[in-house]
C-alpha cells in the first residue's frame, strides 16, 4: 500500500495535535520567518488599530522601531499617545487599508495629491487623511496644511531609514473621493465633514485591489531600498460597523477573508513579503474567544502577549540559534505594551465612532479609545 | 471665621502679611501651616486627619518645628483653607511652550509645530498630574481655594544673578499674551476638574505675561520669586473674595 502524503508529517500539520490538543497560548510552529527581523533592523510600522499593539510591543522588546514623530520631550505619556505621537513610525494615524498607505507614499513622493484634504466641523478644521491625530482639529485650514507638510517630511525621513515594514491589514471598507480617488479613514460626518459638493462615497476593496495596492506600496518602498522587506499581518479585530448594507458579521468575515487571501497571494508572489499569523492566533478555536475582550472585538492583553511571544520566539532563531517554542523563548512583557483594560482603551481607533452606541455624543468630535480594525 | 493658609514658601509670604491681613479682616482667625517646597510635597493627611510632614524625611522634620507652631495640623478645624504656592509644573509648562508652537497661530521657525489642542493638552496634563498628587496628599473639599505660586518678578528677565532663561524667553515670546491665556485657561480647567476653586494671582501684581511686578518681591536683589507682605495681603484678599458655594460652607461649618 502506498504511503499517504500525510504520513510522517510534523505534528503541526494536523489539527488534532497542533490545535485541538494544545492550549491557545501554546501553539507551535505557526510562523517560519522568510527573512530575519533582528533588533538592529530599522522597522517601520503602520496599519489599523491593532498595529498600535505591534508597534508598542516591538518597542518594548527592544527592536529598532523607527519614530520620526516621537512624543516631544516633557509631554505626559497619555497626552502624547492621544495625539498619536510615538504610536507608529510617524503620525499618520491608523492606516486601515493599503490604498490609504499607497496614497500616503505617493503624496510623500509628490506624485499624488488627495482631494479634499481638509474637512471641518463647526469652526474647527481637520486633516481628512488623519482626522484623529489632532482630536480637536485646528483653528484654520492653513494650520492643517502646515501640519501636513511637516508630517509628510517626517514620513519621508522614516521611509529613508526603513529596511522592513510591518503592516497590519485592517479593513476593506473605506470612504473614497470619487473625483480624486483619495480614501479617508473615516466616513463623512463621523469626526468632520467634507467641503460642500465633495462626492465622498462608500468603497469596498476587493482582493485584487488589495494586492495591487500592497504591490504599489512595496514598489515605492523599494525605490528607497531595493531589498525592502514587508511583513504583513491581518488584524484580528472585527468590523465595528458595516456600511455595506448587510450583517456586520458577514461583512467582517468577508473583509478578513479578503485581506487574508490577499496576504497569501502577495506572499506567494514575492520572497520579500512575509505573513505573520496574528489573526489566526487571536481567533483560533482553541482560544474559545478568550483572546477577545467582553466586546468580542478587542484583543485582550493576554492575546496580544501570545501574539508577540510567537513573533519574538520565531525571530530569535536569527539571533541565537535554534528555534524555541514560544513558551520557552524570550517573554514579551504584556504589561509594558498592552493594557489591563479589557476593552482595550490603550489603542485609539476612530472606527469605534462608526457605532453611535459606543460613543457618547460629546465624544464624537474627540478621540476614540478602544480597539478596532 | 477660621482660615488656614497652607502651603510652601509662597504661602509663607502670605504669612508675612498677617499683621496687615488681621487689620483688614478683623473677623478672621488666621492660622498658617507650611513647609519648604520639597518638604511640603511630602506632607500628607494621616489617617487621624492630621496633616503632617513625612515622618521619614529628616529635612521635613527639622523644618516643621521652625516653620510652624505645631508639627501637624487638624484640617477639620478650619472654615476655609487657602492652598498657596503650588507651581503646577510651571517650569516644564514654560519649557513646552518654548519648544512647541501652535501651527494654528502660523509657523514659527526653530520650534516644533503642533496643534494648539496638543499644546493645551500637554500643559493640562502637567497641571493635572500635579493636582492629582496634591489631592492624594490633602484631599480637597469645598473649603479649599488654591492660588498658585506667583509668576517670577520682572528682574528674572534681566541679565544678572536672578536671570531665568526659560521665563525670560516666554515673556519675550511674540505670542506671550496668548500663551498666558492658554496656560491660565488650562490651570483653571484643571482645578475645576479636581473640584478645587482656583484663584489667580491678583491682576494688579502681574507686570507682563508670566511676570510679577518687581515691587512685590521681598528681596529683589537676591530672590526673583518670593513676594513681600504687600503681595501677601493682596493674595489673601483675592482668596477671601472667592466665595465657595453657600451650601458647602454650611456643611463645612457643621450646620
Amino acid at each position: 500500500m502506498a504511503a499517504s502524503p500525510y504520513d510522517g508529517l510534523d505534528a503541526r500539520a494536523f489539527w488534532r495535535t497542533a490545535v485541538a490538543s494544545r492550549g491557545p497560548g501554546r501553539l507551535r510552529g505557526l510562523y517560519d520567518p522568510r527573512f530575519p527581523i533582528t533588533r538592529d533592523m530599522p522597522v517601520f510600522t503602520a496599519g489599523s488599530c491593532f498595529a498600535q499593539h505591534v508597534h508598542r510591543a516591538l518597542k518594548a522588546a527592544g527592536y529598532k522601531v523607527i519614530e520620526t514623530e516621537p512624543a516631544p520631550e516633557g509631554v505626559p505619556e497619555d497626552v502624547a499617545a492621544r495625539f498619536f505621537y510615538g504610536t507608529f513610525s510617524a503620525r499618520y494615524g491608523n492606516i486601515y487599508n493599503p490604498r490609504q498607505f499607497r496614497q500616503l507614499l505617493e503624496e510623500v513622493a509628490g506624485t499624488y495629491s488627495p482631494g479634499h484634504r481638509v474637512w471641518s466641523r463647526g469652526a474647527r478644521f481637520y486633516d481628512a487623511i488623519r482626522p484623529n491625530v489632532d482630536p480637536g482639529g485646528y483653528a484654520n485650514a492653513k494650520a492643517v496644511g502646515l501640519a501636513r507638510a511637516d508630517h509628510l517630511k517626517s514620513v519621508a525621513a522614516a521611509i529613508a531609514r526603513t529596511r522592513v515594514v510591518v503592516f497590519t491589514l485592517g479593513l476593506t471598507e473605506t470612504w473614497e473621493d470619487r473625483a480624486s480617488g483619495a480614501v479617508y479613514p473615516t466616513a463623512p460626518g463621523v469626526i468632520a465633514d467634507p467641503p460642500a459638493g465633495a462626492d465622498i462615497g462608500f468603497l469596498s476593496l476587493g482582493h485584487d485591489e488589495i494586492v495591487a495596492d500592497v504591490r504599489a506600496v512595496l514598489a515605492h518602498l523599494r525605490r528607497q531600498h531595493a531589498d525592502m522587506k514587508l511583513l504583513l499581518t491581518v488584524s484580528p479585530v472585527p468590523l465595528v460597523a458595516t456600511a455595506g448594507g448587510g450583517h456586520v458579521l458577514v461583512a467582517s468575515t468577508a473583509g478578513k477573508a479578503i485581506l487574508r487571501a490577499a496576504a497569501d497571494t502577495l506572499m506567494r508572489g514575492d520572497q520579500g513579503i512575509d505573513y505573520f499569523p496574528s489573526y489566526e492566533i487571536i481567533t483560533n478555536p482553541a482560544a474559545k474567544g478568550a483572546f477577545h475582550a467582553s466586546n468580542l472585538r478587542s484583543p485582550t492583553p493576554k492575546g496580544v502577549s501570545v501574539v508577540m511571544n510567537q513573533f519574538m520566539a520565531a525571530h530569535q532563531t536569527y539571533e541565537t540559534g535554534p528555534v524555541r517554542a514560544p513558551d520557552e523563548g524570550p517573554k514579551f512583557n504584556a504589561a509594558a505594551a498592552a493594557t489591563d483594560d479589557e476593552d482595550d482603551n490603550a489603542v485609539i481607533c476612530e472606527e469605534m465612532m462608526n457605532d453611535p452606541g459606543l460613543m457618547p455624543a460629546r465624544d464624537r468630535a474627540g478621540a476614540a479609545g478602544g480597539g478596532a480594525g | 471665621m477660621r482660615v488656614l493658609v497652607l502651603g510652601n514658601s509662597h504661602a509663607a509670604t502670605v504669612r508675612l502679611g498677617f499683621a496687615a491681613i488681621g487689620s483688614a479682616f478683623p473677623d478672621v482667625r488666621l492660622s498658617f501651616w507650611g513647609l519648604p517646597g520639597a518638604a511640603f510635597t511630602k506632607a500628607r493627611v494621616r489617617r487621624d486627619g492630621q496633616l503632617a510632614p513625612d515622618a521619614g524625611d529628616l529635612p521635613s522634620l527639622r523644618k516643621v518645628s521652625l516653620w510652624n507652631e505645631a508639627e501637624s495640623i487638624d484640617l477639620t478645624l478650619f472654615d476655609r483653607i487657602f492652598l498657596v504656592g503650588l507651581r503646577h509644573g510651571f517650569r516644564p509648562a514654560l519649557q513646552l511652550m518654548r519648544r512647541l508652537h501652535p501651527l494654528d497661530w502660523g509657523r514659527k521657525s526653530g520650534v516644533t509645530g503642533v496643534s494648539e489642542g496638543f499644546l493645551r493638552a500637554s500643559v493640562r496634563g502637567l497641571i493635572d498630574a500635579s493636582l492629582a498628587e496634591q489631592a492624594a496628599r490633602t484631599p480637597f473639599d469645598a473649603r479649599f481655594a488654591a492660588m498658585p505660586a506667583p509668576y517670577p518678578g520682572t528682574p528674572v528677565t534681566e541679565d544678572g544673578p536672578l536671570h531665568e532663561a526659560v521665563t525670560a524667553a516666554i515673556a519675550a515670546h511674540p505670542r506671550a499674551q496668548d500663551l498666558l491665556q492658554l496656560y491660565e485657561a488650562e490651570i483653571r480647567a484643571a482645578h475645576a476638574a479636581h473640584g478645587l476653586a482656583f484663584v489667580p494671582q491678583p491682576p494688579d501684581t502681574v507686570a507682563a505675561p508670566f511676570l510679577s511686578h518687581a515691587r512685590f518681591l521681598a528681596d529683589p536683589d537676591r530672590d526673583g520669586r518670593h513676594m513681600n507682605a504687600e503681595y501677601g495681603l493682596a493674595a489673601f484678599a483675592a482668596l477671601m473674595a472667592h466665595k465657595p458655594p453657600i451650601k458647602e460652607i454650611d456643611h463645612a461649618m457643621g450646620s
